[in-house]
């Protein structure tokens, strides 16, 4: 396979507030490669967004730190050249939001704000004369952004797209406004896509239309997604490929069928078992919460939670990740590098608890 | 649309309260002890003759019929006659209204397209040494009472350096512009008089930047701060990831919504400047309503009291009610919150 369009190598990053410095990323490894969709799914706090931003280079900095690591996408190394990152992130990169109530300026017409993007991207500056222009609503070459974006809002199933232009939020349903988002990113025709949760804020059946024109715009103009989510669901529809995120650290990488067939880590097992199913309504989950990252636990950084942690072992030692068959890579002590992935299904089933495939009658893994 | 709804509605409710200031006005100016029939007449004249004064004056009747002959008139454009000059209050108003709307207009334009920038930039560097700045100079127009920043002015910018004249509000200009609206500035460009024009502007700056200072200072203070909260918001972050520019951010996107708190301040303002004018313009010998008004309180001049009272409770009432206006031209959805479907 030819080199992946994005990778990030051991990427932390650090936060200086009152309490302390928070160690929020802990050598993020990702990759995606090109026309690939890759999920990230992690519960809310686990570092996701700040991932997200820095592959987009809007980190707030202060408080946010890279200390270490790298990012590159086609070839170019990111962190090292600012003007680089700006650059590639204009011409190559966008970004879908997760809020469609509050990703929209209220006071434009929905036009204003896409003809914005659509002319000032690239990143170039905007003279005092120029934001006059703009203001009176005099920009160059606006027939033809007007154009492209009733042709964007046409492909996103909005009906009457070119009034739809001139609405403001408040006038459009939260389904409608996504969907203006979405092409909102996609007007600069970019090559690679960030979308931070861009469905956790719509209700079921809009969310699958939403996720359909996502899925039918990326395979046709073949772009390469990194979608970040917490629901294993959404992930299962859209991704080829999943890593899932705990306390700033991607405990497990796999297609998507592996994931969801032959889950290895302990907090993944545990993730699936989270989601609600139709047959037996209680899921058992995973007892705890993300830990305080000023003082984030030794070792691996999910033992205190895990129902398979090995005292000794676990809390002391630092984790690393194991590649284990052809391309699955796991971040825990169970599993040792060069595993089979026969070899390791098995140690899953008989030590990693979450989901069995016998109904659980008493209380599931117990003390390990 | 609702924009038709949304003005008559608040410019009915701007009648009511025009009411309800007029009664507080005459009733107060009534109230306030001092006689003012005999103060017109001097201590000299006999019981008989301050008698028919009042009777002349209407003062001896109820208080609401009073009330009533007065709005009658009001409506007429009578505002009874002044003690002082002996004309028509309505008159007198008309000569020297002008001047004052001129000199608060002009210093309520500047303190907008000063304190408005002032804090944006201020928001948008918060905390670093734009904002300290900003901050520092709030802080000493604040203090500075408008008499003493005027007197400052015309000694260093007047006298010391000569730049522009102290006192007056033209200069020995031949021919004069005919009156036409009684704003020089607008009647000299009417005319096409040059030198009127030039000379008045040099006489208006001095006091205009004065009465200015406050509200400079409170709305940078307040911009800054509606600045500060909107540029947090998700839509901000959103665009600046689209790599739009910082300037188009903070002038065309976060400034207009967090004018809507700056548009609450200068309603208020507008208020204090109209009360600031009258020391202003006692300063600068600017001849507005000021002594007029001053003149009419130690009098006793009652007519000519409420009169001023009434031009300058009525101007308060229009600004803010331009005020309410521009909301809805700042943010649509004021507009659509007028519609009651």
């Amino acid at each position: 396979m030819a080199d992946p369009i994005l990778s990030v190598d051991d990427l932390s990053v650090e936060f200086e507030t009152y309490e302390g410095r928070h160690h929020v990323l802990d050598g993020v490894d990702l990759t995606v490669e090109e026309g690939e969709t890759v999920a990230l799914v992690g519960e809310t706090g686990c570092g996701k967004s700040v991932t997200a931003k820095s592959i987009m280079g809007t980190l707030p900095r202060p408080p946010g730190e890279i200390t270490s690591g790298s990012i590159t996408y086609d070839g170019t190394g990111l962190l090292a050249d600012a003007d680089a990152h700006a650059r590639v992130q204009g011409e190559e990169m966008s970004m879908i939001f997760q809020d469609p109530m509050t990703y929209l300026s209220p006071v434009y017409p929905v036009g204003s704000m896409m003809a914005d993007v659509a002319t000032y991207s690239g990143g170039e500056d905007v003279s005092w004369l120029g934001m006059l222009k703009n203001l009176l609503g005099r920009r160059a070459n606006r027939g033809e952004i007007r154009e492209r974006s009733i042709e964007l809002l046409d492909r996103m199933r909005i009906p009457d797209p070119e009034g739809t232009l001139d609405r403001y939020p408040v006038e459009l349903s939260g389904g409608m406004r996504q969907r203006v988002i979405v092409a909102m990113a996609l007007i600069n025709d970019p090559t690679f896509l960030i979308a931070d949760e861009p469905t956790t804020a719509l209700d079921v059946t809009v969310q699958d239309q939403i996720l359909s024109l996502l899925r039918e715009r990326v395979e046709e103009r073949d772009l390469s997604m990194l979608y970040i989510t917490h629901n294993l669901g959404v992930a299962r529809e859209i991704a080829d490929r999943i890593c899932i995120m705990y306390a700033g650290e991607i405990v497990e990488v796999g297609t998507t069928e592996e994931i969801f067939d032959a889950p290895l880590h302990p907090y993944t097992r545990g993730l699936l078992d989270s989601i609600p199913k139709l047959t037996g309504f209680e899921g058992d989950g995973i007892d705890g919460q993300i830990p305080d990252y000023t003082d984030p636990p030794t070792g691996c950084r999910f033992h205190p939670r895990c129902p398979a942690a090995m005292a000794g072992t676990c809390d002391v030692e630092p984790v690393e990740s194991h590649a284990v068959g052809d391309d699955r890579a796991v971040a825990c002590h169970l599993y040792e590098d060069g595993m089979s992935f026969g070899e390791a299904a098995t140690v899953a089933e008989e030590e990693a608890g979450g989901p069995t495939d016998e109904p659980v009658t008493a209380e599931a893994g117990g003390e390990p | 649309m609702g924009h038709r709804n949304y003005l008559i509605k608040r410019g009915l409710s701007t009648i009511p309260m025009f009411v309800g200031l007029s009664v507080l006005i005459f009733t107060l100016a009534r109230v306030i002890p001092g006689r003012p029939a005999r103060l017109a007449l001097g201590p000299r004249a006999s019981d008989e003759a301050v008698q028919n004064l009042r009777e002349q004056m209407g003062l001896d009747k109820p208080l609401w019929e009073q009330y009533f002959d007065y709005v009658g008139g009001v409506i007429q454009g009578d505002l009874g006659q002044s003690l002082i000059s002996n004309r028509n209050v309505a008159t007198d108003l008309m000569e020297y209204f002008p001047a004052t709307f001129e000199l608060t207009t002009l210093a309520m334009i500047i303190a907008v397209f000063v304190g408005v920038p002032l804090g944006v930039v201020a928001g948008q560097h918060k905390d670093r040494w734009p904002d300290n700045a900003s901050r520092l100079f709030s802080f000493f127009n604040v203090s500075l009472p408008p008499f003493w920043a005027g007197i400052l002015l015309q000694l260093v910018i007047a006298f010391q350096l000569g730049w522009l004249p102290a006192t007056g509000r033209v200069g020995d200009v031949s021919p004069m512009p005919i009156e036409t609206t009684g704003l020089l500035l607008v009647d000299s460009l009417l005319a096409f008089n040059v030198p009127a024009f030039v000379s008045a502007t040099q006489h208006l700056i001095l006091p205009a930047i004065t009465l200015s200072l406050a509200p400079i200072a409170d709305i940078a203070r307040m911009t800054r701060s509606s600045f500060i909260e909107e540029y947090d918001k998700d839509y901000v972050e959103g665009l600046r990831t689209h790599g739009i520019p910082e300037r188009l951010i903070a002038y065309k996107y976060v400034l207009r919504r967090s004018f809507a708190s700056s548009l609450t301040i200068i309603g208020l303002d507008y208020g204090f400047l109209l009360g600031s004018a009258f020391v202003v313009e006692i300063v600068f010998s600017w001849p507005g309503m000021a002594s007029y008004g001053v003149e009419a309180i130690l009098q006793k001049d009652i007519n000519a009291m409420v009169g001023v009272t009434l031009v300058v409770g009525a101007s308060f009432l229009l600004v803010n009610f331009a005020v309410d206006v521009l909301y809805g031209v700042f943010d649509p959805r004021v507009w659509h919150d007028g519609d009651s479907q």
